[in-house]
């Protein structure tokens, strides 16, 4: 079933006008499970490389995998503020929104603001690098990336130099994106935390004038398994 | 905008005060925990003395082979597993993300993973791996008991297994090889060409050639043996030993061919000659005797006179007589 979130009116919202603790639907549940697992997922990559969990480091890998492939597709037939182009703005409009924002003065936006858009381009970029560099890693005792085994062994061994590197960039990554998350939740009062768990937020921080779409039903369980799909068909073949 | 940034729970600059000060606390963490940075720092501003072993050392002399030998595939520069480097003992010192793994004596990192069962899952060398010697274990265990230092002495080691002597191979100059060739390679290419297998190169990395005629088609033993005094500078073993005797046997002229052919080229470097079917003149004994470098040499019985076999023999030639049926 679709839900539609409409507001015909452009017209600015006046806090006053609005019932007290009104919220606005703006994340379905494709997005905030997408998000969590990602979560628990980065972690539990990390912590199983540490713990030497090979087994479970590649589950946790190929779990990831799935999730970006699902966030690619979703992010062009999915709800409204899962779509790239509800978010991708220019850099200069995303460097603008960030000016306003440290004045306080910028815009609302239901979904990623402008330059959160970025941070979402960001991670998809740095995890996929994260994930692809994997494949093509060996740790020299017996465990190989699916893909290893179809380069030559020092292309392997470079891979997995970039694949321990590339982690360092997602960590400094994460580290901005907690302290944005943070600026919202500490100076803007705007518990974006908060919204990615209920998928609502406090009506009078959503803009009003943009309607929404959301398909939490067959659409998305039908791009759940395309993104299940090719992780089944690589653990079928390599295992 | 004041107004506007009361409305949090703090303003836009406490925020990002207290980020910069956690930010500061967490790379101050993270240098705490890099002992190479601090030592890079200190040693640049003139603190301490640059890291590394001595070249007389017990680390360089005993201990750097054994993590050369076992440890710095996985552990170097271009691939530190676990963030830890051995190709150095400065790099050593430096330990990994378990931190130190020269300190605490016997129960050091380094000697603790060593000693766990080949199969073990944290044993190093992992399992599949060469593994160390219970000698090159005891040198470890005895530097790392004397606190891993890298400057005491192997006599400050007296009770360390002895070295075992090492040889070292000269080595390979491939370029050189190939340009010593380069004189008789085309003849040599072109014989090996049309008379396969019958000429070749005594090693991969001499000048030196073999012949052995067996191969040779019986009408072409003298054609080919006339293109292979060509190369007579670099001919080291020459078997003239296969059974086409009918071809010339008895026939003085093409028997003077051959034995001109080879005396009238200089032989340097010839040291096994297996000539068996040759009847040996006066002029022909002259000329083996000559040979340089002549080490052995195979006559059949009756074609040689008894005072070329002194001679030869004089010389430390090693002669080897065989009958008619090539016994």
């Amino acid at each position: 079933m679709n839900s539609i979130n409409s507001r015909a009116t452009p017209a600015p919202v006046q806090e006053h006008t609005l019932p007290a603790n009104r919220q606005t639907k703006v994340w379905d549940k494709g997005i905030r499970v997408f998000h969590w697992a990602l979560v628990v997922c980065i972690v539990g990559a990390w912590y199983t490389i540490e713990q030497r969990m090979m087994d479970w480091h590649r589950g946790f890998g190929y779990a990831i995998a799935a999730l970006l492939i699902f966030r690619v597709i979703w992010g062009v037939v999915g709800s409204t503020t899962a779509r790239f182009t509800d978010f991708v703005v220019k850099p200069s409009t995303a460097y603008g929104y960030l000016k306003d924002s440290l004045r306080l003065k910028s815009s609302t936006h239901n979904g990623h603001n402008p330059a959160g858009g970025w941070m979402v381009i960001s991670f998809l970029v740095l995890l996929a690098f994260q994930v692809i560099s994997g494949l093509y890693s060996n740790n020299e005792i017996g465990f190989n990336g699916a893909f290893s085994d179809s380069i030559p062994k020092a292309l392997s061994d470079q891979f997995t130099q970039w694949h321990a590197l590339s982690f360092d960039i997602i960590t400094l990554a994460i580290w901005l994106h907690l302290v944005a998350v943070f600026f919202y939740v500490l100076v803007k009062r705007q518990n974006l935390i908060k919204a990615l768990f209920s998928g609502k937020k406090p009506s009078e921080q959503a803009n009003p004038t943009q309607t929404l779409r959301f398909f939490e039903k067959g659409r998305l369980w039908l791009c759940v398994c395309m993104a299940i799909l090719p992780i089944i068909y690589l653990l079928w073949i390599y295992g | 905008m004041d107004a506007e940034e009361k409305q949090g729970v703090v303003s836009v600059g406490q925020y990002f005060t207290a980020v910069g000060i956690l930010t500061l606390i967490l790379i101050a963490t993270w240098i705490s925990s890099q002992p190479a940075i601090i030592q890079t720092v200190k040693e640049a501003l003139g603190l301490r003395p640059y890291l590394q072993a001595e070249d007389d050392s017990f680390y360089q002399q005993r201990v750097h082979d054994i993590m050369a030998r076992y440890c710095i595939a996985c552990h170097t520069d271009d691939k530190s597993k676990g963030g830890l480097r051995l190709d150095s003992f400065r790099q050593a010192w430096f330990g990994g993300k378990s931190g130190s793994v020269l300190s605490n004596g016997e129960q050091a990192i380094l000697l603790q993973r060593m000693l766990l069962p080949v199969d073990d899952k944290l044993a190093m060398p992992p399992y599949g791996r060469d593994r160390h010697t219970d000698e090159e274990l005891a040198i470890v265990t005895l530097w790392l008991k004397k606190g891993a230092s890298h400057s005491l002495k192997e006599e400050d080691f007296p009770e360390a297994p002895e070295k075992a002597p090492v040889i070292h191979f000269a080595p390979i100059d491939w370029a050189q090889i190939n340009n010593d060739r380069q004189t008789f390679a085309g003849q040599v290419s072109d014989f090996q060409h049309r008379y396969p297998f019958s000429l070749n190169y005594q090693s991969r990395t001499t000048t030196a050639l073999i012949f052995k005629a067996q191969l040779v088609e019986k009408g072409e033993v003298a054609t080919a043996f006339e293109s292979l005094c060509g190369m007579s500078p670099v001919l080291a073993e020459v078997y003239l030993n296969n059974e086409y005797g009918s071809e010339w046997q008895g026939d003085t002229d093409f028997h003077k061919h051959y034995q001109t052919a080879f005396t009238s080229r200089q032989w340097p470097e010839l040291r096994v000659l297996d000539i068996r079917h040759w009847q040996i003149s006066p002029a022909l004994s002259a000329f083996l005797v000559s040979l340089p470098k002549l080490q052995r040499v195979t006559f059949r019985q009756g074609y040689v006179g008894s005072e070329l076999i002194a001679s030869l023999e004089q010389k430390g030639v090693r002669v080897t007589l065989i009958d008619k049926e090539g016994i």
